[in-house]
C-alpha cells in the first residue's frame, strides 16, 4: 500500500509543522475495553495523550513509552477485530503480533496525513486474515468451529443467554463469505462509516453496501435458524 | 413476535434483534491477555534496537532535526540563500545602470559572478541577461 512505501525523505523536515495537529484521542477509549482504564491507571507519561502520528514519530526515534503507549492504544483494537473476523483466539493472537510488527517497521517510513493508523491496520489484519483463511481452506477445520463460550461458574441465566447469543453471533460471523463477513464486522461492530470500509477492502462504497446487505441478509437466516436456542422463540 | 411474520415485519425484527447482537459485541471485544501485550511490546522494543542508529554522532543528528525544523527547515534555508544572492545583486546593479561593465567592478570577469550565483534558478538567469546587457554595454 502507499503508505507502506513512504521513504524517509518524504516524510522529512518540510512535512514536521503537520505532524504537531491533534488528533482525535486515543482509539482505545472508544471501545469501551477495560484496557482503556488500565492504560490510564498505569501511571504512563504524556505520550498516552498524543496523537497516533506523533507517537509513531517518537517510537521510530526509540521512545520506549511511545512503544507502550501505541501497543495500549491499538493491541486490543487489533486484537478484537482480527477475533471477529477469524472467530478462533489462537489464530487471532498470531495475527494481532504479527499486525503490530508490520506497525513497527513501517513507523520510520511512516508518511503523515495519508492514512488513519487504525485505517492502515484494518487493512492489514484483513490480508492476514485473508492468508490464514486460505491455509485453512487446505488444511484447516471448517469454519464454523468455534469454540462456544463456557461459563464455569453458572452465573444467571440471562448471562448465559448472552453469551449463547454473543457465540450465536460469532458462529453468524464465521459462516459468512469473508469479504461479507469483513463488511459486516466493519460497519456494525467497528463501527466505521461506509467511505473508509471500502477504502480499507480496496473496493467502492456500492459493492460495500451491497456486501453488508447480503451479509446482513444470511446473518439474520442463520439466527432464526436457532432462535429457540438464543431465547428469541417465545417473544 | 415471530421472525416467520409478514415480510416487512420479519425484516424488522431482523434487524432489530443483529443491531442487538453487535451492540452486546461491541460492548464486549476480545480483549488481549497480557501474554500477548507483552509479546507485542517486545516485538516493539526489538524493532526500536533494530532501528536505532548506534553511532552516538547520528542520534546528535537525528536530534538537531527538532530545531532544524523548528527553524524552518530548508524551505527557510532557501529563502535566506535567495535573501543574500539579492543583497549580492542590489550591491551590484547600480554598476549596470550607468552602462560600467560588471566585470570591471569586481575586478574580475562577468562569468565568475554568474558561476557564483547561478545556482539560485529564475534569479540567476535574471543575472544572466542583465550581465549579457552589461557586456554588449562594455563592448
Amino acid at each position: 500500500m502507499a503508505t507502506a512505501t513512504a521513504s524517509a525523505t518524504d516524510r522529512g523536515i518540510g512535512s514536521a509543522p503537520g505532524r504537531l495537529t491533534p488528533l482525535p484521542g486515543p482509539l482505545v477509549a472508544e471501545r469501551g475495553s477495560g484496557y482503556a482504564e488500565r492504560a490510564m491507571s498505569m501511571a504512563l507519561d504524556d505520550s498516552s495523550d498524543l496523537p497516533d502520528e506523533a507517537l509513531l514519530t517518537l517510537f521510530a526515534n526509540g521512545d520506549r513509552q511511545a512503544a507502550r503507549a501505541l501497543t495500549l492504544r491499538f493491541t486490543p483494537v487489533v486484537m478484537a477485530h482480527a477475533y471477529r473476523l477469524l472467530g478462533d483466539r489462537a489464530e487471532a493472537e498470531d495475527v494481532t503480533q504479527e499486525a503490530m510488527l508490520r506497525l513497527w517497521r513501517i513507523a520510520p517510513d511512516w508518511r503523515a496525513g495519508e492514512a488513519r493508523v487504525n485505517t492502515w491496520l484494518y487493512r492489514v489484519v484483513a490480508n492476514l486474515v485473508t492468508d490464514r483463511l486460505r491455509r485453512r481452506r487446505h488444511v484447516g477445520p471448517p469454519l464454523d468451529a468455534v469454540d462456544e463460550p463456557v461459563d464455569a461458574a453458572a452465573g444467571p441465566a440471562e448471562r448465559l443467554q448472552d453469551k449463547a447469543r454473543a457465540g450465536a453471533l460469532q458462529a453468524a460471523l464465521n459462516g459468512l463469505p469473508e469479504r461479507q463477513r469483513q463488511a459486516v464486522v466493519l460497519r456494525h461492530i467497528e463501527g466505521l462509516a461506509n467511505p473508509e470500509i471500502a477504502a480499507i477492502m480496496e473496493t467502492g462504497t456500492e459493492a460495500v453496501e451491497s456486501l453488508i446487505a447480503r451479509g446482513k441478509r444470511a446473518l439474520g437466516a442463520a439466527l432464526a435458524a436457532r432462535r429457540d436456542a438464543l431465547g428469541y422463540g417465545d417473544d | 413476535m415471530h421472525w416467520g411474520m409478514a415480510m416487512t415485519e420479519t425484516d424488522r425484527d431482523t434487524e432489530e434483534r443483529l443491531e442487538a447482537l453487535f451492540a452486546q459485541a461491541r460492548s464486549e471485544p476480545e480483549e488481549p491477555d497480557a501474554a500477548l501485550m507483552a509479546r507485542v511490546l517486545g516485538d516493539a522494543f526489538a524493532e526500536q534496537a533494530a532501528i536505532a542508529v548506534p553511532d552516538d554522532r547520528m542520534t546528535r543528528v537525528r536530534r538537531g532535526w527538532g530545531l532544524w525544523a523548528a527553524l524552518g527547515g530548508w524551505p527557510a534555508m532557501g529563502g535566506l540563500a535567495t535573501a543574500a544572492v539579492a543583497g549580492l545583486w542590489i550591491g551590484f546593479s547600480p554598476t549596470l545602470g550607468v552602462g560600467d561593465a560588471l566585470g570591471t567592478v569586481v575586478g574580475g570577469r562577468t562569468d565568475d559572478v554568474i558561476s557564483l550565483v547561478d545556482v539560485s534558478g529564475g534569479f540567476g538567469f535574471d543575472l544572466y541577461e542583465m550581465a549579457l546587457a552589461g557586456e554588449e554595454d562594455a563592448g
